[in-house]
């Protein structure tokens, strides 16, 4: 018998916690692997997490509705088998790698009777979420299963040393210079891997609790100075104060990140869409009929987007200290509003690989996916420029913010007719739209920019609206 | 955007490069009136041909020394191998000849020939047409040596290939010929030969593969998310020129690598992958460079049971994969 302790997983790139949503699974029920155990909630999606061991639900460490980081104990379990086998310190008399991914049926039949009865009473030794720390003999210290990603929980990985020597201790080349980079004494970091290895990640995270631990202390004068939160003022009769839902905060943080760090300019550019106009008329049944849904602008602008930015890779491209990152792939992201509640700017990966239907089929499917709450975390991933639609809604001219970690975002203004003054000299009516580039100063400067906006102008304006096979 | 299989790509890239180039032709064993053993070629001597399209008699180092004439004269020959396994009585052509013209030349001539080989098991081919033979032609300067296994980059690299200015040994796993379809962009595009490609993008660790073994680790690798396990693929495609930068980057990236390859493990091609990661990205290993590939066999056997054990598979890959992740 021996106890498991889940942890909350890393759910995806850039997601540091999550709020728990339902227990599936009570406090002294059998739970299976793989059975779904308790919702999550987080900045991004909502999912659920599978139990990566059976056993029986010990004890549930989190309230429903609260928030919580990454690593954070969520509950224990009694497990029977020792799916989580590694001891904490290397025992000489084992042997070598047991292969992680199959449970060694250690002691499979007799089950202590305080694990068989589904009594509520959680017992209390292991239960505790934080420091008392156990008697030597109760239980291997937290090992975790192979198959976890979460590393240890911020209150177990910085414990006494494990491994009873110090000087000779075997790590491998990249935990030796992390460990020197940062003057780690390795001895003092708890391992997660096998028989009990100080991995990459366990020496990751032991820097990242040392750092956070001086801050902490020096928080009261820290916290006023930087982050100045507005107080909430006494609400006067009929105010209404809305709770922040994880998605506004993550938004809210995006942006204060964005707006305090990246140095924004914008260039605005004016777009003659008469030959997209006549050539979605020219398609629009066609298209309807083929596809199911109606063609927009949206997908032009995007195609023009993927075609400048190859041309231009420094628009496609991500600040950072060391030097500019040029990326190579081109992943748009496209915001999606959700109306009061916010907004989610899920990516289509690779986008100048598509046609301008394949462009509008993965449009539409984010939208839906994203309307219907189906999006998944691998949605998010790795976005290299931003396109919104502010358009459909009116606007003529708007200022967008970009999206930390990309070089610029792009928005399309409403489109419509206008009368203009052709190039010899009378007078037309023709379907005209600004689309504005907010971005990084840092990154580009005014020229570029412009440059990007003329080769996007240059491909919209160029469609032919005879040449129906570009749909 | 077309959807097309792997068998698919070949033929109609060698068809638009046909009409394309009239000097381009094709030299091998049934390519002609029988369009083929795969049918890559179905519909070409119709199209093109008894001159351009030719059927050769059963002599690989024929159709090869042939090619290399037609090449020096000029023309842009693709000699197709009716099996990799075949190419050895070929193999003072391709590897004494064809790789070290330019090169004993002073570089006055070049030889810009395809040499075709469909590779690889996994169809019940046995010995004779089952052989992984990637790392004898991947060892040898003067070769390109390649190994697409998408639609896509099938596409893009045998148009890269046919253009090249030099020998390039285009390999096929014929176990992906029909099982394997995707989506390949219209138009003239091409990928140069050499990068490699990421085909997913994970933070755990990095796993390298190609051909039919690229295929099965995507599959693994699908099964291991489910288990939270982040894992990084990337589609070594290219063999020489080997994509060192690439290679680091994801090898950098994680920390823990594994190499995955179907010939014999012992001196196969993923061995220099490790040796590369090994000696140049020592500093950020976390695990020691792992492999899974083929056994210590004499050749692939032909009794299911015995060929389904000698390829790793997505469920021995899964659990080299998990092994890994837990160091």
């Amino acid at each position: 018998m021996s106890v498991f302790e889940l942890k909350m997983p890393k759910l995806g790139e850039s997601v540091t916690e999550g709020t728990i949503g339902k227990w599936l699974k009570q406090p002294g029920e059998r739970v299976e692997k793989y059975d779904l155990l308790v919702e999550v909630q987080t900045d991004k999606v909502n999912t659920e997490i599978p139990s990566p061991v059976a056993g029986t639900l010990k004890a549930v460490n989190v309230k429903e509705g609260d928030t919580v980081p990454i690593g954070a104990l969520l509950a224990t379990f009694d497990t029977a088998e020792s799916e989580t086998a590694a001891p904490a310190s290397p025992r000489p008399d084992n042997s070598p790698s047991p292969s992680a991914s199959q449970p060694a049926p250690a002691v499979p039949a007799v089950q202590r009777p305080a694990a068989a009865t589904p009594a509520p009473p959680p017992q209390p030794a292991a239960a505790t979420p934080v420091p008392p720390p156990q008697p030597a003999a109760s239980a291997p210290a937290p090992s975790r299963v192979a198959s976890a990603p979460a590393p240890g929980s911020s209150s177990s990985s910085v414990a006494e040393p494990a491994a009873p020597s110090n000087g000779d201790i075997r790590a491998t080349p990249v935990v030796r210079r992390l460990a020197a980079e940062h003057g780690v004494d390795l001895d003092r970091v708890q391992g997660t891997g096998l028989n009990g290895r100080v991995t990459r990640q366990d020496v990751e995270q032991y820097v990242a609790q040392l750092q956070a631990q001086p801050q902490q202390r020096q928080a009261p004068r820290a916290a006023t100075a930087q982050t100045a939160q507005p107080e909430m003022p006494q609400p006067m009769a009929g105010d209404e104060t809305i709770a922040l839902s994880q998605m506004r905060r993550a938004i809210a943080s995006a942006m204060v990140t964005s707006k305090t760090t990246i140095p924004h300019a914008a260039a605005m550019m004016e777009i003659d869409w008469t030959n997209v106009a006549k050539f979605r008329d020219s398609v629009r049944d066609l298209f309807k009929a083929r596809e199911g849904f109606e063609l927009t602008y949206l997908p032009f602008a995007i195609k023009a987007v993927t075609i400048a930015l190859r041309r231009h890779p420094m628009v496609n491209a991500k600040w950072t200290d060391q030097g500019i990152l040029k990326v190579k792939a081109i992943n748009l992201g496209i915001a999606i509003s959700l109306g009061d509640e916010g907004l989610v700017v899920p990516v289509i990966k690779n986008a100048d690989d598509l046609s301008i239907t394949g462009i509008a089929r993965a449009v539409r499917d984010l939208a839906t996916r994203a309307r219907n709450k189906k999006l998944t975390l691998p949605d998010f991933d790795g976005g290299t420029f931003t396109v919104n639609n502010g358009g459909t809604l009116g606007t003529y001219l708007s200022y967008p913010i970009v999206n930390p970690g990309q070089a610029a975002i792009m928005t399309t203004e409403a489109i419509g007719k206008r009368v203009v003054a052709l190039d010899d000299d009378t007078i037309g009516i023709r379907t005209m739209g600004n689309v504005v580039m907010s971005f990084d100063h840092r990154v580009m400067d005014g020229a570029t920019a412009a440059a990007f906006l003329r080769d996007v102008k240059a491909w919209i304006q160029g469609v032919d609206p005879a040449n129906v096979a570009l749909s | 955007m077309t959807e097309k299989s792997n068998i698919q790509a070949v033929h109609d890239t060698m068809r638009d490069e046909f009409r394309r180039d009239e000097r381009v032709i094709i030299l091998g064993e049934d390519v002609g009136v029988r369009g083929g053993v795969f049918r890559a070629t179905d519909g070409f001597i119709e199209e093109f041909g008894p001159d351009r399209v030719i059927d050769m008699p059963l002599a690989e180092s024929n159709i090869v020394g042939v090619a290399i004439g037609a090449a020096i004269a000029g023309l842009v020959p693709i000699a197709e191998m009716q099996f990799a396994d075949f190419s050895a009585p070929a193999f003072e052509q391709i590897v004494d000849e064809a790789a070290r013209i330019r090169y004993r030349s002073n570089g006055q001539w070049n030889v810009p020939i395809v040499i075709r080989m469909p590779w690889g098991a996994g169809v019940h081919g046995a010995l004779y047409h089952s052989q992984s033979l990637e790392l004898f032609y991947a060892h040898v300067p003067g070769l390109k040596v390649v190994v697409p296994s998408t639609p896509k980059d099938i596409t893009g690299m045998l148009r890269s290939a046919i253009r090249d200015p030099d020998p390039v040994i285009f390999l096929e796993h014929k176990a992906t010929y029909r099982a394997v379809k995707g989506d390949v962009p219209d138009g003239d595009f091409t990928i140069p030969l050499g990068p490699a490609d990421v085909k997913r993008e994970g933070t755990d660790i990095t796993v390298y593969a190609y051909g039919l073994m690229l295929h099965r680790c995507l599959e693994a690798a699908e099964e291991l998310a489910a288990e939270g396990v982040s894992v990084d693929v990337v589609d070594v495609r290219s063999l020489r020129p080997l994509d060192a930068e690439t290679i680091l980057r994801e090898a950098r990236k994680t920390g823990k690598c594994l190499v995955v390859y179907e010939d014999n493990r012992m001196f196969g091609a993923g061995a220099e992958i490790c040796a590369m990661i090994a000696e140049e990205a020592f500093d950020s290993l976390d695990a020691p460079v792992m492999r899974l590939a083929g056994p210590e066999s004499p050749a692939t056997p032909f009794n299911k049971i015995q060929e389904d054990a000698f390829l790793p598979n997505a469920d021995n890959i899964a659990t080299k994969m998990r092994e890994l992740a837990a160091y």
